[in-house]
C-alpha cells in the first residue's frame, strides 16, 4: 500500500512539474508578444521576381463553397504566368467535378485532378497526386471553404526568398465567430494560438507550426522525402517536424490572414479535436527521438519542439493527475508539499483551465482588440474538460494505430456555411 | 448555521460570477466576424501619394475648382498656385501647384502639396507631404514630416530628414547626411551629385542562382567562386573579389568584402556588412543592422529588389539600389569618407 501511495505522490509531483514547465512556456510567449522586440516580416519585401506557385485545394463534395474560393483566387495580385491552381477532387459525388471543369475551360491555369478510382482517399494522398504534376516550386494549400485576400499568395511566397525557409504558415481567422458560445471560444483559442503562440515562436526563433492550410512549403523538400505520409492524419504537423529535422525552418506571417469556418456544434468539434489528437500523437510517436537527436535542430528548437510534440498527451496526463489528486486527498496523503506550498498553489492555478487561457488567449484577445469576447474567457474551463476527454480518446486511437499499423481514414469536418455569411466576407 | 449558509452563498456566487459574464455576449447568425480581414488590400509603396492624389482630384472635380474649400477626409482649404509670389513663409493650406515652381526662400508647408509640374523647395524647408507629377527637388537641411513622392525624379539634397517614406515612379537621388525610413523607386541613387543620370548597371555574364546547399561554412576565400547556396549558423565572410552564385542565409552576421559579388539573396539574423563596390543581385534582409559601403550595387536594372533591416541602416555615397530600402530604426546616408 505504501508503494502505491508513493507512486501516486510521485505522479502528482511529476504532473505539477510538467504543468509548471508549460505555464512558464506560455508566460514567455505572452510576454514576448506583448513587450518584446518583434521580428520584421518577409511581407515587407518588394520583389518583382517571385517563384512559380502551385495552389492546391483538396476537396470532397464542395459544390457549395468552391466558386467563392476560385473567385477570390482569380482576384489575387500574383502574376498569372507564375500561378497554377490544382483542384484535387477526391471522390466527390455532388456537382464539384462539373464546377471544376467549368473553371478549367475558362481559365487554363486552373487544373482539376479527379480522384475516382480505388486508390487511397484523403488529403495526404490527394496532395501526393497533385505534387507529381505541379509546376510550382512553392506549394500553397487552401481548404475549399477559404476566401484568400488579394495579396495573400504574394505574402506567403515572399518568405521563400530566404533559402532556409522550408514552409510558411499564415493566420486562420474564424468567420462565424459570433454564432454561439462554442464559436466565440474557438475564436479566442485561435487568437491565442496565432496572434500570440505562433508569432512568439517565430519571434523567438523556436518552432512555428505549419498548419496544413493557409500556408506553403517547398515542393522539392516533399518530393525528396517521398511526399506526404498517407498513414498520418496530421500531415501538417508531420511536415513541420520533417522540415526541421532536415535543417529547414518554418516561419509564420501574422498578416497572411484568411477566413475559415469554425465548427458550430460540440459534436463536430469533439470529432475534429479527436482526429487532431490522433494525428498529432502519431507524429509524436514517430518523431520524438528522431527530432530530439537530429543534428540539424538547435537546442531551443528542440526544447520547444518536444513540448509541442507533447501537447496532445498533456491533457491525458493532467486528467489522470486530477484523479490522482482526489485519491490522495481522500486517503489523507496530501502532505507531499510541506514547505512547497508556493509550487503547489502555482500548480493548482495552472491546472485550472489549460494554463493558456490566462496568458496567451487573454493576450491574443487584447492584441486583437476583442474587448467583449474576453467576457467568455472563464468558459474555457468547460471546453478544457471537453478537450481533455476527446484528446485522450485521440491519444488512445494513436496508440492503437501504432500497435496495429492500421490504415487511417481521413474524414472531412462538417461545413456550416450559409449564403449570408459568404456575402458578408 | 446561518453563517454556514451565508458562507456557501458567497462562495458559490464568487465561483460562478466569472461564468455569468458570458451572458453579456451578443450572438448572431454567424454573419459577423470579430476580426476583419481586409481582402482587397494590395501592398503599394506609393500608397500615400496615390491615395492623396485620388482624394484631392476627386474632391476638386466635385468642387469644380471654384472655391477654396474642399472635403477630403475633413474640410480643407486649398490654394491654387499660379505664381511663385503666392508662396509665403508659412503655408497653412493645401497647395495645388500648376506651374513649374522654384521656391527661393525657406518655408513651412503645414498641409500637403500637389504639383503638376517640376517643383523645387528651398533649403531648410519643412514639408508635411508632397506629391509631384514630375520632378520634386528638396533643398538641403529640409524636413519632410510624412512623405514625398514624384512620378519622375525625386531629389533629397544633403542633410534632409525624409519622413516616413520617399518614393518615385522612376528615380530617387538621396544625398549624404540624409535620414530616412523607407525609400522606393526603380532606381535609388545614393549620391551627392544630383545631376547624375547614367544607368551604368553592372552586367555579370553568369547571374545564375545555384540552389544546391552547402551548410555551416564560415567563409568564402578571396577571389573564390562558389556555385552553391550557403546556409550557416556561423558568422560568414565572403572574401574580397569572391563570387557566390547562390543565396546566403546566416543566423549570425554576414560580411561581404570589397568587390565581392552575390548573385542571390542575402538573409541574416545578425548584422550585414557590405563593403565598398560589392554587389548583391537580389534582396538583402536582416533582423539586425545593415552597413553598406560606397559604390555598392543591390538589385538589377529593370527589377525591383529590397534592402530591409530591423535595426539601423547606413549607406555610403555612390551606392545604388534598384527597388526598396526599408529600416524600422532609421537609416542614414554617409558622406564620401564612407563607413569603413
Amino acid at each position: 500500500m505504501e508503494m502505491v501511495v508513493k507512486i501516486l505522490q510521485g505522479y502528482f509531483i511529476f504532473s505539477i512539474v510538467l504543468m509548471i514547465i508549460y505555464a512558464i512556456r506560455h508566460f514567455c510567449f505572452s510576454y514576448n508578444r506583448l513587450f518584446a522586440k518583434q521580428r520584421v516580416s518577409y511581407r515587407d519585401i518588394y520583389d518583382s521576381e517571385l517563384p512559380m506557385v502551385t495552389v492546391m485545394i483538396p476537396m470532397h463534395n464542395e459544390e457549395a463553397v468552391i466558386r467563392n474560393l476560385f473567385d477570390s483566387l482569380l482576384k489575387c495580385d500574383y502574376d498569372r504566368e507564375k500561378l497554377e491552381i490544382i483542384a484535387i477532387n477526391d471522390h466527390s459525388d455532388d456537382k464539384t467535378p462539373e464546377i471544376l471543369e467549368e473553371y478549367h475551360d475558362r481559365y487554363l491555369f486552373i487544373r482539376p485532378i479527379h480522384r475516382n478510382g480505388d486508390g487511397e482517399r484523403g488529403k495526404p494522398a490527394g496532395l501526393n497526386d497533385a505534387l507529381k504534376v505541379a509546376r510550382g516550386e512553392v506549394i500553397i494549400v487552401f481548404d475549399a471553404d477559404y476566401r484568400p485576400s488579394k495579396n495573400l499568395i504574394k505574402k506567403l511566397a515572399l518568405a521563400f526568398k530566404d533559402p532556409k525557409v522550408g514552409a510558411i504558415m499564415g493566420r486562420v481567422v474564424p468567420i462565424n465567430a459570433k454564432k454561439n458560445m462554442l464559436t466565440v471560444l474557438l475564436n479566442l483559442e485561435r487568437s491565442g494560438g496565432y496572434q500570440v503562440d505562433q508569432q512568439a515562436r517565430f519571434n523567438m526563433r523556436l518552432l512555428p507550426q505549419y498548419g496544413g492550410t493557409v500556408g506553403g512549403f517547398r515542393k522539392n523538400i516533399m518530393l525528396a522525402t517521398g511526399g506526404f505520409d498517407t498513414k498520418i492524419l496530421a500531415e501538417d504537423t508531420e511536415l513541420t517536424y520533417r522540415i526541421y529535422s532536415m535543417g529547414w525552418n518554418v516561419v509564420y506571417d501574422n498578416s497572411a490572414e484568411c477566413y475559415e469556418e469554425s465548427p458550430e456544434t460540440w459534436e463536430v468539434r469533439g470529432k475534429q479535436i479527436r482526429r487532431w489528437s490522433r494525428g498529432h500523437n502519431n507524429v509524436m510517436f514517430r518523431y520524438f527521438f528522431r527530432f530530439l537527436f537530429s543534428p540539424n535542430v538547435g537546442f531551443a528548437e528542440k526544447v520547444d519542439g518536444t513540448l509541442l510534440l507533447l501537447v496532445y498527451v498533456v491533457p491525458l496526463i493532467l486528467g489522470l493527475a486530477q484523479i490522482d489528486c482526489l485519491i490522495l486527498f481522500f486517503m489523507g496523503k496530501m502532505e507531499i508539499f510541506a514547505g512547497w506550498w508556493a509550487i503547489l498553489f502555482m500548480g493548482i492555478y495552472n491546472t485550472w483551465g489549460n494554463f493558456a487561457p490566462f496568458y496567451e488567449i487573454g493576450s491574443g484577445a487584447f492584441l486583437d482588440g476583442m474587448e467583449k469576447e474576453i467576457l467568455a474567457l472563464p468558459q474555457l474551463c468547460f471546453s478544457f474538460y471537453f478537450y481533455m476527454w476527446y484528446i485522450s480518446l485521440g491519444f488512445f486511437d494513436a496508440v492503437i494505430d501504432i500497435i496495429t499499423r492500421r490504415n487511417v481514414k481521413w474524414a472531412k469536418t462538417k461545413r456550416f456555411s450559409n449564403e449570408k455569411r459568404v456575402e458578408n466576407a | 448555521m446561518l453563517e454556514l449558509v451565508a458562507c456557501c452563498i458567497v462562495f458559490t456566487s464568487i465561483t460562478l460570477f466569472p461564468f455569468g459574464l458570458g451572458r453579456f455576449l451578443d450572438f448572431d447568425d454567424g454573419v459577423e466576424t470579430s476580426l476583419v480581414v481586409r481582402s482587397d488590400n494590395i501592398k503599394n509603396p506609393r500608397y500615400f501619394s496615390e491615395s492623396f492624389r485620388r482624394l484631392l482630384l476627386d474632391a476638386i472635380e466635385v468642387n469644380g475648382g471654384i472655391n477654396d474649400r474642399l472635403f477630403l477626409s475633413k474640410e480643407e482649404r486649398i490654394l491654387y498656385i499660379k505664381d511663385r509670389r503666392q508662396i509665403e513663409e508659412m503655408m497653412d493650406k493645401l497647395l495645388f501647384v500648376r506651374i513649374p515652381l522654384k521656391i527661393d526662400k525657406k518655408a513651412v508647408f503645414l498641409k500637403e502639396v500637389y504639383a503638376e509640374e517640376k517643383i523645387v523647395f528651398a533649403a531648410s524647408s519643412v514639408i508635411r507631404a508632397v506629391s509631384g507629377k514630375k520632378e520634386v527637388i528638396i533643398g538641403e537641411n529640409s524636413v519632410v514630416k510624412r512623405w514625398a513622392d514624384a512620378d519622375e525624379l525625386l531629389v533629397l539634397k544633403n542633410n534632409c530628414h525624409a519622413g516616413k517614406s520617399i518614393t518615385s515612379g522612376k528615380r530617387v537621388i538621396i544625398s549624404s547626411g540624409c535620414e530616412f525610413l523607407r525609400i522606393y523607386a526603380p532606381v535609388i541613387e545614393i549620391s551627392d551629385c544630383v545631376e547624375k543620370t547614367d544607368d551604368d548597371s553592372i552586367v555579370c555574364e553568369d547571374m545564375h542562382v545555384y540552389k544546391k546547399i552547402v551548410r555551416n561554412i564560415k567563409s568564402v576565400a578571396e577571389s573564390e567562386e562558389l556555385k552553391n547556396t550557403i546556409i550557416t549558423s556561423h558568422n560568414l565572410q565572403i572574401g574580397e573579389n569572391a563570387v557566390v552564385y547562390g543565396d546566403i542565409k546566416s543566423t549570425g552576421n554576414i560580411k561581404i568584402c570589397k568587390n565581392a559579388i552575390v548573385t542571390g539573396n542575402v538573409f541574416a539574423d545578425g548584422t550585414i556588412i557590405i563593403e565598398d563596390y560589392a554587389k548583391v543581385f537580389e534582396n538583402v534582409f536582416t533582423e539586425s543592422a545593415i552597413y553598406i559601403g560606397a559604390g555598392v550595387e543591390i538589385g538589377r536594372k529593370g527589377k525591383i529588389k529590397s534592402v530591409i533591416s530591423r535595426e539601423q541602416m547606413y549607406i555610403g555615397v555612390g551606392s545604388r539600389v534598384y527597388g526598396y530600402i526599408g529600416t524600422e530604426r532609421g537609416g542614414k546616408v554617409m558622406n564620401k569618407d564612407g563607413i569603413f
